[in-house]
């Protein structure tokens, strides 16, 4: 079974050997290959690069063509404020500037950058396509209504909910076209992505949504692709109301409890998706808070009906060796890892004796170096701060991939990576330290043995 | 006289924190035209380390809105009518 395949069938619902991986690289993929965001949503050749190049980095199981939830209300009037580290922002409404709903048309191929957007998705899959699943994100109906309307819709959804529907009904029009030129295109997936349904009450979910989406999820079911129905913030309340859309799949972030969304998901026969933690964790954490977030998500999600993923569009700027540490754990390269006692109980690892060892000893626990940048500078670091000390100073270090590594880093009681300890006491957590800095602490440890 | 109101927001949003943020900037650049009593400063997170250097943050969830030191939303779009009762009420409070 191929990456692609896993997907389809987690999708369906059906079991498989591990839950698929799919890291949701929009604007990230600009980062990756060094260009800014405007210069990424406006470019077929940046769009596929950045994509590719996720493909090579994380070992993904399925990408979005894109994640940019702006494109269907730019190519529908909405101005777009661009920027250099989000995607473009909607800074005008044209349902309160003046137009009337009957002067906005359903936009199609030739419309804003769906040219380029529709180019950038056929190209990814014909290269990426027969290996991992395809999605194509289209902005939900909700979201699509509130840019093209402004948070008027909030006071009209009170004071004139016919106003609403007939809005509702048109961006549903836009979604099923938007959705049909993704699929000519080649996508596998269709994502309706509707985060701001997350600030509505179930009871204006069940009157303004699901009457519009639910036909949406069977039009897509009947050009023969799966759908997922994305949502970001707390969208707790309305996770009921979305599985009874019968989308195929739902994905969540961080603001809805995993366990909570897999219970009802389970009893409406709908598939899951989502919940590592997008800001704590991918953006700010390190490598391990990463390993052990995506270990608690595949404990919780299982092997039947989950997808491993980011709760929504990863940032820009989130670290790269942070998304391979989920990869690692998704390929078992972190051997079953830290807190599993049970498969390491047969390991026995004896620390030296530092105090009474006749050089001074570095331990550095890293994921890997030749994998992991900050573990990378964090080793060429100690090799050039220990240069001429050989034979006073010696070093080693130990990757968590290894079970004996996880047991030296318990009873070392390191709990990130990558740590550098000198005889045996924690020194430098995450932080690479300067050569100079380095050294000097060697050198201090060097005089206090009196090597 | 003066309300200070202060927006906090994550410098790397995610999708609904970043529209729902888009709607705050453009409500408070309408009413900032119609109050000129009112003091708007916006504040991007870069860290999440540094939440404790903002005063009256309590709920950690974005985009926030601190009208005179006290929250008052938490990562939702704000009800304009409300906002506005609350800046009017800030307002008559601070004369008084």
């Amino acid at each position: 079974m191929n990456s692609k395949e896993l997907v389809l069938r987690a999708f369906r619902n059906e079991e498989v050997t591990r839950a698929p991986w799919v890291p949701f690289v929009g604007c990230h993929g600009a980062s990756l290959i060094g260009v800014n965001c405007e210069e990424y949503f406006k470019s077929v050749d940046n769009m596929v690069k950045g994509v590719t190049k996720a493909y090579e980095l994380y070992r993904p199981d399925g990408l979005p063509a894109l994640f940019d939830l702006q494109i269907e209300a730019e190519a529908m009037g909405c101005m777009l404020q661009y920027s250099q580290f989000n995607p473009p922002a909607v800074i005008s409404h044209p349902l309160e500037d003046g137009k009337e709903l009957k002067d906005l048309k359903v936009p199609t191929e030739n419309d804003g950058r769906f040219p380029i957007v529709l180019e950038a998705t056929r190209k990814i899959c014909s290269t990426l396509g027969d290996k991992i699943a395809i999605y194509g994100l289209i902005t939900g109906p909700f979201t699509l209504a509130l840019h093209l309307k402004g948070t008027d819709i909030f006071y009209e959804m009170m004071d004139n909910p016919e106003k609403i529907e007939e809005l509702m009904s048109f961006c549903i029009e836009v979604c099923k076209n938007t959705a049909r030129m993704y699929m000519e295109s080649g996508v596998d997936i269709i994502a309706v992505v509707d985060p701001m349904v997350s600030q509505i009450s179930p009871e204006n979910f069940e009157r303004f949504v699901s009457p519009f989406i639910t036909p949406l999820f069977q039009y897509i079911k009947d050009n023969g692709k799966l759908s997922s129905y994305f949502v970001c913030g707390n969208a707790t309340r309305n996770i009921e109301s979305m599985c009874k859309c019968k989308p195929d799949n739902i994905s969540i972030d961080e603001n809805v409890a995993l366990d909570f969304a897999k219970g009802i998901s389970e009893r409406y026969g709908v598939s899951l998706g989502g919940n590592i933690k997008l800001t704590v964790t991918m953006l700010f954490g390190t490598p391990t808070d990463n390993i052990k977030d995506a270990k608690n998500c595949l404990q919780i999600g299982g092997t039947k009906g989950y997808i491993l993923s980011p709760g929504c569009d990863m940032p820009f700027n989130t670290p790269v060796e942070n998304v391979k540490a989920v990869a690692s754990v998704v390929y078992g390269e972190v051997s079953e890892f830290l807190g599993a006692e049970g498969s390491l109980s047969d390991i026995t690892i004896h620390l030296p004796d530092y105090k009474n060892e006749t050089k001074v000893i570095l331990d550095v626990i890293t994921l890997d170096s030749a994998s992991c940048a900050p573990c990378q500078y964090m080793v060429e670091a100690v090799k050039a701060a220990v240069k001429g000390l050989e034979d006073k100073v010696e070093w080693t270090e130990y990757k968590v991939k290894e079970k004996e590594s996880v047991v030296r880093m318990i009873k070392l009681g390191v709990k990130n990576i990558p740590t550098i300890c000198i005889d045996g006491e924690i020194k430098y957590i995450s932080i690479i330290p300067t050569i100079e800095e380095l050294r000097k602490s060697i050198i201090e440890q060097v005089n206090k043995k009196g090597l | 006289m003066r309300v200070k109101i202060d927006v906090v927001e994550l410098q790397y949003p995610c999708s609904a924190c970043f529209i729902i943020g888009g709607l705050v900037r453009e409500m408070f650049d309408k009413l900032e035209r119609k109050m000129d009593y009112i003091e708007i400063e916006y504040k991007q997170l870069e860290n999440l380390k540094n939440l404790h250097s903002i005063e009256g943050l309590e709920v950690e969830r974005f985009p926030a809105i601190i009208i005179n030191g006290e929250q008052i939303t938490a990562g939702t779009i704000p009800n304009k009518r409300e906002i506005i009762k609350r800046i009017q009420l800030e307002c008559e409070a601070s004369d008084h």
